[in-house]
This record gives structure tokens, C-alpha cells and sequence, in this order.
């Protein structure tokens, strides 16, 4: 008895754990500027543009259009959103992010702006169906924008 | 009859002899070699310089170095050189008039190269346009600024036994311990240096606290903190477009590499760094 009432137990807090993540996960970058926390919210769109060229990869390995003009989509509003994320200098010790950003701010947004470019091409090819089956070529073709940013406004592993 | 050969007889001799000289190596073959030796990242300088003619600037812990000029240029770029000036300064580190490289020029890894493959990067240098561009000298406190100190360094660090094939590994893996070790100098950056900057080859390819810029260099040996739990896919793809298996995209020093080195690979050659990276003994990173 205690063990079925343990599992529920453990099963609600699960659920409840997940909604208010999802929610906060939803709702956080907009609130992104109100509260401070920039570095967070920097870190987790960064994570999340790495998650979702891993689904673009795989979608379009799995000939899936719809996924993977998804995942590119969701690249692209992030990349939209990088300006903002990145509007206030902080440079937390666990961050990678070099003090160049902001002094050249111009650069590192048109480099995001790219990011995005590159993104909204890949989307438009995979509803034309045009997108092919190489994930490397794909997934390359947006990542080179990456490449280019990492390689002058992010430092090595701390 | 006789007067007209012995007038021709030396002339042809001598046309022979250029056109031997001019084919010893395979321009074309160099032109591959140069990208598994990344030589165009750091013998180009940052922000729109020619390519190979030098003047990029290293900075390390023993200062600042600029690199030279290696396009045909007979002045200012190595156009004088003979094939054998060439094969001296990339496996000797011996300059033609008998100086001693710094190991900023990674010959202590070139030194490996085969012949052949030193010869053909030659016929493809001779072959670019050449640029006239005189690069800064090296900026190095005392006592690095004695080039003689490098007759010590040399006795205590280089190592200049040639690349032995281990007959009881694959073709593939031989290719992939050749590329690494030898042209690919990924030791160079990967493998921790010691106070006078000797690498500790102990630690191979076990990451460097210290690398270039002073950045922290990954470890690529097949330990957890370096990429044990990565497939030969991984390492491939990490290697060809800088992808991670995160799906996090590489930066810093390796964006050049990748761009000028092994991003130009064939894939069989990718294959083979892969075969052999994941062959190596796990070491742990360490904090050098």
C-alpha cells in the first residue's frame, strides 16, 4: 500500500516539477531583463540552440521536413532574441563569454543576426523539400555562424 | 657531326638536370600535404593577410612570435631555398644559414613527416603567387631572446626519430598515428608543456591548461574528461565542421584548424585521426 502511495507521490511531484519547469521555460526569456538574470537565461538559449541543432541533425538523417524546419525555426527565434540576452555585460566565473562582446556589440549582433539568417534558410528549404538527406551539410550550414562567433566572443571550458 | 654533340651533349645535360630538379616533389600532393600541416592558420596574418605570407602573431608565455613569410618571395619569403634548405628547417628546425627555430615552429612534430610529403609541400609553395612581406622580428624577453639557448632546449626536448609504422595496427590506424603526430602536430596545443616548455609527452594529448593565448586546451585522449564517451562519428564530425556531440559547435584556436586543416581532409583521413584517437590510453586531464 505505502508503495503504490509512494509511487503517486513521487509520480504528482514529477508532473508538478516538470509543469512549473516547462513553464518557467516558456515564460522565462521573457521576463529575461526584469529580473537580472541574464547569464541563466544566456546559458540556457545557448544549450537550447545546441539541443535543437542535435533534432535538426537527426531529423533530417530521419527524413522528417517538419521536425527539422521546426528545430530550425526555433534556432532562428533565438537567434532573434540574442541581442536582448546579451544587452547587459555579465561575466559570471562559470562563463565563457569574453568581455569583446560588448565592445563590439555591433559585430557580435550581426554575427547572431546570421546565426538566424542561415536558420530561416534551412526552414524555407525543408517546407520547399528541398532540405536533402546530408544532416552534416545541414546542420554545417548553420553552424558555421556559430563556429565564427564562438571562435572570437567565447573562451575555453572554466 | 661531333662538334655539334659536344656542343649540345653539356646543354641537354644540363636542361635534364633542371627539369629533375623541378619535379622532385608533386605540387599538386603538397597541395594536401599543406592542409594536414594547417600550415595557412598560423603562417597567415589575422585580418586579411595574404595567405602564407606570414606575419600573424603568437603569443606565449616566452613572448610574442611572428611568423614568417613562406611564400616564393626570394627576399623576404623562402624562394632561395633549395629542396634540401626546406627538408633541414621542417625536420632539423635548422634555418639555411644555421639557425635554431624557436618550437614555435612545431618542427618537433614535423620532424616525423616522410620525405616525400615534405618535398611535395615544397613544389606546392614554390608554385603560389609570391608576396613580398617582411613580418615584424619575434618580441622575447631574456633569455628567450637567445636563439643559442635553443641548442639546449633542443638536447633536452627534441625528439627527432622519424615515424615508425607499428606493424601490428592497421593501415588505418597508421595513417591516423602518422597525421596526429607527425604533420597534424596536435601534441602541439593538446599535450601539456613543462616550465621551458618541453612537452610532457607522459601526458600526451591530455589537454594543456596553458595553450596558445593562453587558453585552455581540451583533453582528447579517451578518458572521461576528455572524449571517452564520444563514437568515431563524433570525433569526425567534430573535426569536419566543428560540431560536438551536444550539438555545441567548437570555437577559439581549433576554428582555424578546422578551416585550414582538417576541415580540407579526405574523409578516409578523418576516419583514420579517429581510429586513432580512440585507440589511445585514457589519461586523466590534468591541471598543467
Amino acid at each position: 500500500m505505502y508503495s503504490v502511495r509512494n509511487t503517486l507521490r513521487i509520480g504528482l511531484i514529477a508532473a508538478t516539477t516538470f509543469a512549473v519547469a516547462a513553464a518557467f521555460g516558456t515564460f522565462s526569456s521573457d521576463v529575461a531583463s526584469a529580473d537580472g538574470h541574464h547569464y541563466k537565461e544566456r546559458n540556457a538559449a545557448m544549450k537550447s540552440l545546441g539541443g535543437n541543432m542535435k533534432k535538426l541533425g537527426g531529423a533530417v538523417a530521419g527524413g522528417n521536413a517538419a521536425d527539422a524546419e521546426a528545430a530550425a525555426k526555433a534556432i532562428s527565434a533565438v537567434a532573434a532574441k540574442m541581442p536582448e540576452l546579451f544587452k547587459d555585460k555579465e561575466i559570471p566565473a562559470e562563463s565563457r563569454a569574453k568581455p569583446e562582446i560588448w565592445d563590439n556589440m555591433a559585430d557580435f549582433n550581426a554575427k547572431a543576426a546570421a546565426m538566424g539568417t542561415a536558420a530561416d534558410k534551412v526552414a524555407a528549404s525543408a517546407s520547399a523539400g528541398t532540405l536533402g538527406s546530408d544532416p552534416k551539410a545541414v546542420v554545417g550550414s548553420i553552424g558555421a555562424t556559430c563556429g565564427t562567433c564562438h571562435k572570437v566572443y567565447r573562451g575555453p571550458k572554466v | 657531326m661531333r662538334t655539334l654533340l659536344r656542343i649540345l651533349l653539356p646543354f641537354t645535360v644540363i636542361c635534364m638536370a633542371t627539369l629533375a630538379q623541378a619535379q622532385t616533389g608533386d605540387a599538386k600532393r603538397g597541395e594536401y600535404v599543406l592542409a594536414t600541416g594547417g600550415c595557412v592558420a598560423c603562417h597567415t596574418a589575422e585580418k586579411g593577410g595574404a595567405p602564407l605570407a606570414g606575419g600573424r602573431e603568437l603569443k606565449t608565455d616566452f613572448g610574442s612570435f611572428f611568423t614568417p613569410n613562406i611564400t616564393p618571395d626570394p627576399e623576404t619569403g623562402i624562394g632561395n631555398w633549395s629542396d634540401e634548405d626546406f627538408l633541414k628547417a621542417l625536420r632539423d628546425g635548422v634555418s639555411p644559414s644555421g639557425g635554431h627555430y624557436y618550437p614555435s615552429f612545431p618542427y618537433t612534430s614535423y620532424t616525423r613527416m616522410t620525405e616525400a610529403d615534405v618535398l611535395d609541400l615544397k613544389a606546392y609553395l614554390d608554385s603560389i603567387p609570391a608576396v613580398k612581406n617582411v613580418v615584424p622580428d619575434h618580441d622575447l624577453p631574456f633569455p628567450f631572446n637567445i636563439r643559442m639557448s635553443m641548442i639546449g632546449w633542443r638536447l633536452l626536448f627534441f625528439d627527432d626519430s622519424p615515424f615508425e609504422p607499428d606493424p601490428t595496427k592497421s593501415a588505418e590506424w597508421n595513417r591516423g598515428a602518422y597525421l596526429v603526430t607527425g604533420p597534424g602536430h596536435c601534441g602541439e596545443c593538446h599535450t601539456p608543456r613543462n616550465i621551458l616548455g618541453g612537452l610532457n609527452t607522459d601526458l600526451a594529448l591530455s589537454g594543456n591548461k596553458n595553450g596558445p593565448e593562453g587558453d585552455s586546451v581540451p583533453n582528447i585522449t579517451p578518458d572521461p574528461g576528455g572524449i571517452g564517451d564520444w563514437s568515431k562519428d563524433d570525433i569526425v564530425s567534430a573535426l569536419e565542421i566543428g560540431l560536438l556531440p551536444d550539438g555545441d559547435f567548437l570555437g577559439g584556436a581549433m576554428t582555424d584548424v578546422i578551416e585550414d586543416n582538417t576541415g580540407k581532409l579526405t574523409p578516409e583521413d578523418r576516419d583514420a585521426i579517429a581510429t586513432y584517437l580512440t585507440s589511445l590510453k585514457p589519461i586523466a586531464s590534468n591541471d598543467r
